[in-house]
C-alpha cells in the first residue's frame, strides 16, 4: 500500500484550496471507485480530502420549479427523495438500475458523475493504457473490446462513460455548479461536464485541479411524464450496462413535440443523440417513429472488433425505451 | 433491506417508481439482495427466508422424509419395487 494523508475538510472552500494545491491529491466522498482503484494501484493520491461531513447533501426545490441536489447527498437518498421521484422518475429509474444497494447507501451524487471507466486495460496496470498512463498506447484498441465504445472513440482511447445516473441528468438537461479555487462558482450544462477522449484520454471531464462539483441543479422538465430508463446488461442485476438508454418524450396529443435520447455505456461520455432527437420532433408517436430515431442515432456508430453487437442492441434499446416513454408497452 | 421496503424506497424492479408498494414480491427481494454475493446455490433459501420474516406466513417449501407406512401405500399403489 501506498501512504496517503487524510484530511476531513471542514468547508468547501478549505476542501478546494487543499486540492488545488497539491496535484497529487483527490477529493474523496463515498469512496466507492476511488478505494478500488488505489487498491488496484491504479489511482495513487497522496492526499484524500474527505467531503462527507460538508454541508452539500441537501435536495431541494428551487425557485425555477426544478431541483438542486446537493454533490454529497448520497445516490440512495436522491433516487427515493419526493422530489425527485415525482418530477424527475427518469432519474430513480436511473438511480436505482446502478450498482448494489450498499453501494448507492455510500456513493455520493458528485462522484457518480466523476466515476471512471470500466475498461480491464485501464484497472490492469500491467497493460498499457492512454487514460492512466498517457503515451503507454491502448490495450483495448486491438484487444477484447467487447464492452467498449461505438462512437465518439479515438485511437488513444476506446473506454466507455460507465454510469446510469449521468445518462438520465444528460436528458433532463442538467447543470453541474463548481466551486473552484479562486472561491467562485460556475456553472457547467452537464454536457460539456464529461469529455470525448481524443489525443487526451487521461482527462475525463473538463474540471480542473481542485474545482469541487457542489450541486447538480435539475430544471423543471415538460418531459418527466413520458420518460423511460432501459438498461442492457449482462445479468439482471448488479452489472453495468452494456447498452443504456435514458428516453423523454414531450408530447402534443399524440405528437411528439421535443425527445430525449441519451445513450449510456456506448462512448467516453453519455451520448446524447441530437440526431435521434431531430427525427422524433414533430412526429407520431409511433413504433415507426422510434425506429427512425434509432437508426439516425447509430447513423455515425463505428464498432471494434468485439462489439458490433452493441449497434443492433442500441438500437433497439432506443426503440424499446422511447415505447414505454411514450406508453406504448 | 426490509426497513428500507417498510420506508417505501423504490427499486429497479418496481413498474412506478412513485407506487409506494410495500408489499416485496420474490423478483423484489432478489433485486434488493443482489449486491449480497453467495457463490453457492443457497439463493432460493435465502429468497425465501426473507419473504417469511417479511410477510410473516410461511413460504417455503416445506418437506420431510417419508415414514415407513407412507413408503408402503406408495409402493401399493404405484407397484414399483424401486420406491
Amino acid at each position: 500500500m501506498r501512504p496517503f494523508d487524510y484530511v476531513r475538510a471542514s468547508d468547501p472552500d478549505a476542501a478546494v484550496r487543499a486540492v488545488a494545491a497539491n496535484r497529487q491529491a483527490k477529493f474523496l466522498a463515498g469512496g466507492t471507485n476511488l478505494l478500488d482503484l488505489m487498491k488496484e494501484d491504479v489511482e495513487r493520491p497522496t492526499a484524500l480530502v474527505d467531503l462527507t461531513r460538508l454541508r452539500l447533501a441537501e435536495i431541494r426545490a428551487t425557485a425555477d420549479g426544478g431541483v438542486s441536489i446537493g454533490a454529497v447527498a448520497t445516490n440512495a437518498t436522491t433516487a427515493n427523495h419526493p422530489l425527485i421521484r415525482e418530477r424527475y422518475p427518469l432519474l430513480t429509474q436511473a438511480i436505482v438500475a446502478g450498482a448494489s444497494g450498499q453501494l448507492r447507501n455510500m456513493a455520493t451524487n458528485g462522484g457518480n458523475l466523476l466515476q471512471r471507466t470500466r475498461c480491464q486495460y485501464f484497472y490492469d496496470t500491467a497493460m498499457p493504457c492512454n487514460k492512466r498512463e498517457p503515451g503507454s498506447g491502448c490495450g483495448a484498441r486491438e484487444g477484447i473490446n467487447r464492452i467498449h465504445a461505438i462512437l465518439g472513440w479515438s485511437e488513444s482511447c476506446v473506454a466507455t462513460y460507465p454510469g446510469d445516473m449521468a445518462n438520465a441528468l444528460y436528458a433532463l438537461e442538467a447543470v453541474v455548479r463548481v466551486r473552484g479555487p479562486n472561491g467562485r462558482e460556475r456553472t457547467i450544462p452537464i454536457d460539456e461536464l464529461h469529455r470525448l477522449p481524443g489525443d487526451t484520454p487521461q482527462r475525463d471531464t473538463n474540471l480542473e485541479q481542485g474545482e469541487l462539483i457542489v450541486a447538480i441543479d435539475l430544471p423543471p422538465s415538460r418531459l418527466a411524464g413520458n420518460s423511460h430508463y432501459l438498461k442492457v446488461r449482462d445479468r439482471a442485476s448488479y452489472a453495468f450496462a452494456l447498452v443504456a438508454v435514458a428516453a423523454a418524450l414531450e408530447l402534443d396529443g399524440n405528437t411528439i413535440r421535443q425527445a430525449r435520447v441519451v445513450l449510456g455505456s456506448v462512448a467516453h461520455k453519455p451520448w446524447r443523440s441530437r440526431e435521434a432527437e431531430a427525427a422524433l420532433a414533430g412526429q407520431f408517436v409511433a413504433e415507426a417513429s422510434f425506429r427512425r430515431a434509432a437508426d439516425a442515432a447509430l447513423r455515425e456508430a463505428r464498432p471494434l472488433q468485439h462489439n458490433a453487437y452493441k449497434v443492433e442492441l442500441a438500437k433497439r434499446a432506443v426503440v424499446r425505451a422511447l415505447m414505454r416513454a411514450g406508453r406504448l408497452t | 433491506m426490509l426497513e428500507e421496503a417498510r420506508r417505501g424506497d423504490t427499486s429497479h424492479v418496481a413498474a412506478d417508481v412513485n407506487a409506494r408498494t410495500t408489499q416485496l414480491t420474490d423478483d423484489e427481494i432478489r433485486e434488493r439482495m443482489s449486491g449480497n454475493i453467495c457463490r453457492c446455490g443457497a439463493y432460493p433459501g435465502i429468497v425465501a427466508a426473507i419473504q417469511e420474516v417479511h410477510s410473516g406466513r410461511q413460504t417455503a417449501r416445506t418437506w420431510g422424509f417419508a415414514d415407513e407406512r407412507q413408503l408402503a401405500r406408495v409402493r401399493l399403489e404405484d407397484t414399483n419395487e424401486t420406491v
